[in-house]
């Protein structure tokens, strides 16, 4: 059975150091292995703790569900935890999180773009004001990965498929055609769907 | 608008160039005045000076053939767009003559 698939994390923006040493007498003598907190991790302590939200409000924040936030704001406790108590030093990096005001692409000029505006759309192209731009993930080449990441709600009875929202249980959903309640499209059911039987 | 172009030469000839690697001058474009000025890069590159700079210009896009992520939020704040075009081999006249021609 193939793992579950993990979503990116939206974050706000880029934590602004790179990390934390300790300092002390008997720091250089035991020399200990770094413990590696990532952007969603930070992102997660700096809505709760720094900006004093709930973790769902938080959870809203990251486009992620709130079961899933407090299992990654517990793990970041943990490892600032484990680097305190064991004078580790922690090393920040980006794991799975993209940004909010991210990249875009102009398929016309070939010019990625950012939009720093927020609450603005973007209306086109900076450069030629083309229309036809997508939106580009931090940490993947194209759209179509995130895509990917997300899933596929489907109907098991009738093979319907829509794409999966983060935050929004895909038994929540039901079926537009014949009301049966919808599945995440890797679940083991899915193999029974009408699609995959023709 | 106002625009800075990262230049690996001293020219519009030249062709863009990466911010943090292989940038020796920035060009200055206005689209209103039409007024070019092209300006040395310190080695090392002195994020600060650059940023000030940017500021007392009043920078609306910033052009280049590459980024590091973390200059991102900093431009955001800044509110200067930054503008990414992967074609090395783009000359500085070509980008700007996309301008003039709109």
């Amino acid at each position: 059975m193939s793992p579950r698939i993990v979503i990116s994390r939206k974050i706000n923006s880029i934590p602004s150091v790179k990390g934390f040493k300790p300092y002390g007498d008997n720091i250089l003598e035991t020399k200990k292995d770094p413990v590696y907190l990532t952007y969603e991790e930070i992102e997660a302590i700096r809505l709760c703790d720094y900006e004093g939200y709930t973790h769902l409000q938080a959870s809203s924040f990251m486009a992620i569900s709130r079961p899933t936030f407090t299992r990654i704001y517990a793990r970041a406790l943990q490892k600032i935890a484990t680097a305190f108590v064991e004078g580790r030093e922690i090393i920040i990096h980006e794991g799975n999180a993209y940004m909010d005001s991210s990249w875009y692409y102009c398929s016309s000029c070939r010019a990625y773009f950012t939009h720093p505006f927020a609450g603005v759309p973007v209306d086109g192209c900076v450069i030629c004001h083309d229309l036809h731009v997508t939106s580009v993930k931090t940490n993947s080449d194209s759209t179509e990965k995130s895509d990917i990441a997300l899933g596929f709600c489907i109907c098991t009875r009738c093979g319907y498929e829509q794409k999966h929202h983060p935050g929004v249980p895909c038994s929540s959903q039901t079926c537009p055609n014949c009301q049966h309640h919808l599945i995440r499209k890797s679940h083991k059911h899915c193999a029974n769907t009408k699609k995959d039987r023709l | 608008m106002k625009l800075a172009l990262c230049s690996s030469g001293n020219s519009l000839d030249s062709s863009l160039s990466s911010f943090n690697h292989g940038a020796s001058w920035i060009i200055f474009y206005d689209t209103q005045s039409k007024i070019i000025e092209i300006i040395p890069i310190s080695e090392p590159v002195s994020f600060d000076a650059i940023i000030q700079l940017f500021r007392e210009k009043n920078i609306d896009l910033f052009i280049s053939s590459d980024f590091e992520q973390d200059l991102k939020p900093l431009f955001d704040k800044m509110k200067v767009r930054m503008v990414v075009f992967k074609d090395i081999e783009k000359k500085n006249k070509e980008i700007i003559e996309m301008f003039q021609t709109k």
